[in-house]
This record gives C-alpha cells, structure tokens and sequence, in this order.
C-alpha cells in the first residue's frame, strides 16, 4: 500500500475499513501509530533529531547483541565493527561507538565516543566523529569534523540545534552513491545559433586567416581535448582548432563549429590536453571532465588569467556540481559584458 | 555589501552567499576597503545562505592578510548553516565566531 504521505489514525480507518473488510477489529484505537522501536514504546524516534539520536544510542548494545548479526566483532568493549570493514592501524576508536560492514576508517581518524558509522561509509584520513551518526554510503573527506550530527549524503544536520544544511563540496562530505550530473548533450537550438554565430563572424575569421597568411604562418592550430567523462590516460580524445594570429576570444572563432556539431556546448569547462587532464590529481579536481566541454567557462566569466591555474580548477569543479541553465546565462552575460567593458576601456584608451 | 570602520575594525554586513562565484570579488573589496588603521575584520554571518569552501578560503585568505597586523576575522552571529561548514572543517578553530549574546553583551 504505497501512500504520498502518512495517514493519521482517522485518515487510515477512513481509507482502509471502507473496503469492507469483514475482519477489521472493533476497538476504539484499532490503528496506531508505530513511531517507536518494539523495545522502547517510551521513546518515540520521530519527534526531534535529538530524540531519533538518542535512541539510537540507547539501542547500540542491543543491536550488537542481536544473534542474527553475521561477521560484527567486538574489538573492545563498547567497540563494533562490521564484516569486510577496514580500519586503520592509527585511527583512534573510542567506546561507545558501532562501524557498521565495508565501512574504510583512515589513518589517525578519532571515532567515538557515540559514533555510529553505517556500512559502505568512508571515513578520509584525519577525520573526527562523536556524538553522531554518518549515514550509509557516505564520503567524509579529510580533516573533517562530524559533531553532534547525523551526517547522510551531503546532508549534515545538527540534532543539537535542528539546523540543517546540504554540503556544496564533494571532497568534505557526499553520497558515494551519487554520480556527478551526466554531461549534457548540446541543444539544438544552440547548436544552431552556432552555426548562425559563425556565418555572421565569418568576416572576422577571414580577417584572421589573411594576418596569419601576411605573417607568413599557419592560420590555426590544431589542439586536443581529452572528452568529457573519459577516463585519465584513455585516449578518448577529439581535437578542435584555434586561430593563431589573434588573440582574445576570436581565436575561439573554429570552436563554434564544434558547438554546431554538438561536441562542444556553448558553456561548459575549457577543454584539457591529454596532458594537463593527467595532472588533475584529486577526485575534486576530476570533476573537471564531468562537465561538458565549453566554449566559455566560468573561468572566463570569473576573468581568470591562466584558464588551468588552481582558481580555474575550482571553478570548473564547481560549475561540474552546480551546473543549471541559470549559471549558464550567467555566465554567457558576464562574458558579453566582460568583452563590451574591454571594447570600452580599448575605446577610451588615449 | 556595506562596509565600514568601527574603530580599527572593518566591518562588512550584507552578505547572503560567499562561494566560488564571487568569493574573489568579495575578497578584493575588502582588501581595497582596509585602510592602515584597520586590524581586525568583522563580518556580519547573520544572513549567510550558503558558504562552500571557496568561500571558507576566502576568509582564511583573510585571516592571514590581518594576522600579519596582529589582528583576527570575527564571524559575527553565524546562521546555523555557516555554523555547520565551519564545525565541519574545523575551520571555528581559525577564525573568531561571535554569536548574538555575546555580541549583544560587547555592544551593550
């Protein structure tokens, strides 16, 4: 019986005895609510996070208890790990606290007193957990500090305070289930404003062509991109083209076709060398290759100077997580206006 | 954003977000807004929506531009949320948080 929401007891007598079932008890308080565990009926586990916390702890050694738990150790007293768990030789354990199956503990990790740490969980080097309870499947990242909280996904809240609050960084605290947002395939109607773009610019890009062919060199120059989504060292790579004799962003000019064909998108992360894509080093900084290749990157619209200095990095990382339509126009607008500014200030120029 | 000197301290109010979209931006007008006279930096964290840890580096980027004068950035009454990603990188330990009744009792 799948339902939008809970019913109240009224509610479910209503719903439920009007199908006739001949067998539906007579008592008053036929339907009850189960808000609490078999064992404590005193304490009910919904009413507030601190009440849901505390009844967890209570139930701990009692869950431990439980004979029907394969492969739960007890390494010392008030100290539990689950089966397949690995917990490193530095970290520092402290009673009570329960690690539940395939859970990693990294090295000088303090966990407890009043740790609950469900399986599948990675708990990064340097971490600190007390009073709390970090849900399944759940990253938490270096030099963190999990207090009086329950920690689930990218969600932190406090059962101290009620405050609660949704995580923006991967590499502090998220759901090691969730995959970054699939890289978007370029809408048409982008694709075609491209080729509209680039038939309009075309004069500009001829200006290119005969400077480049006055200064006796090659108009562009082929350059390779490591795709969206590949992974490091593979050599999925596409290559793309930029102007040689300007400068700016009309050495971009031949990129629009590659917004036309759809493998660039009008914004997106600039794209990376085989080469610098190997120099990203952190899961955070990966997050560069989940975002579609663009022709304009936050980093531009942020006036980066270097497009792949450590800035840049976060910023790509960034729009990787937080990518919408409305960042996009944000980003498309302060580009323009970026660009008009520069026409100005050149204009001005004495 | 309003900023303005109290003392040798430069206070900044007004701020909803501080991320990686406009952490370097709020970083340069405070840096342009501090005088000689100015040591301390106090922001005013009671409208504080969301802070990612651009954000986060922004504020330690200023704590150690106001430590070379012997001074300190006071977060002044946090939102719960800013409390949150400050307990969880620890970061309460580096910079001075000031909730309302103690700067309720400063004030008064």
């Amino acid at each position: 019986m799948a339902e939008e929401r809970e019913l109240t007891p009224a509610e479910a007598i209503a719903r439920y005895r009007a199908r006739g079932d001949s067998d539906w008890p007579s008592e008053a308080d036929n339907v009850r609510v189960i808000d609490f565990l078999p064992d404590a009926p005193e304490r009910p586990l919904f009413r507030s996070y601190h009440d849901f916390f505390a009844i967890v702890k209570h139930l701990l050694p009692q869950a431990a208890a439980a004979p029907d738990r394969v492969g739960l150790r007890r390494v010392k007293p008030g100290v539990w790990i689950g089966l397949h768990s690995r917990v490193s030789p530095d970290a520092d354990l402290q009673a009570p606290c329960w690690i539940g199956a395939n859970v990693l503990v990294g090295p000088r990790a303090v966990v407890g007193p009043d740790a609950i740490v469900e399986n599948g969980t990675v708990l990064a080097a340097d971490t600190e957990i007390a009073d709390s309870i970090v849900g399944p499947e759940t990253y938490v990242g270096e030099f963190t500090e999990v207090k009086h909280s329950l920690a689930w996904g990218n969600i932190l809240i406090n059962w101290q305070s009620n405050s609660c609050t949704h995580v923006p960084d991967a590499f502090l605290l998220s759901p090691l289930s969730q995959r970054a947002a699939p890289a978007r395939e370029g809408h048409w109607l982008g694709r075609a404003l491209a080729l509209v773009v680039l038939t309009l610019t075309l004069p500009c890009a001829c200006y290119a062509v005969m400077k480049a062919w006055l200064r006796g060199q090659r108009a562009w120059r082929p350059l390779m991109a490591v795709r969206p989504r590949a992974a490091l060292h593979s050599a999925d790579v596409l290559t793309y083209h930029e102007l040689t004799a300007v400068g700016d962003w009309l050495k971009r000019w031949p990129q629009l076709w590659k917004v036309a064909l759809g493998d660039f998108a009008w914004v997106g992360n600039r794209p990376l060398s085989p080469a610098a894509a190997v120099t990203l080093t952190s899961h955070f900084e990966r997050l560069w290759l989940k975002a579609p290749i663009g022709l304009f990157s936050l980093a531009d619209a942020e006036a980066c100077a270097e497009l792949f200095d450590q800035e840049a990095r976060v910023l790509a990382s960034f729009y990787a997580l937080r990518a919408d339509w409305r960042l996009d126009l944000t980003i498309l607008s302060r580009v323009l206006g970026l660009r008009l500014s520069k026409r100005i200030s050149f204009d001005n120029h004495p | 954003m309003k900023m303005e000197l109290h003392g040798d301290a430069l206070r900044v109010s007004g701020g909803q977000e501080l991320h990686a979209v406009n952490a370097a931006a709020f970083h340069d007008a405070v840096k342009a807004a501090m005088t000689d006279a100015v040591k301390d930096i106090e922001i005013d964290f009671s409208h504080m929506t969301f802070l990612d840890s651009c954000g986060l580096g922004t504020l330690v980027a200023l704590r150690k531009l106001v430590g070379r004068r012997g001074g300190v950035v006071r977060l002044l009454n946090p939102t719960p949320a800013a409390q949150q990603m400050l307990e969880l990188t620890r970061l309460y330990r580096v910079l001075e948080v000031v909730k309302r009744e103690e700067v309720a009792a400063t004030s008064g």
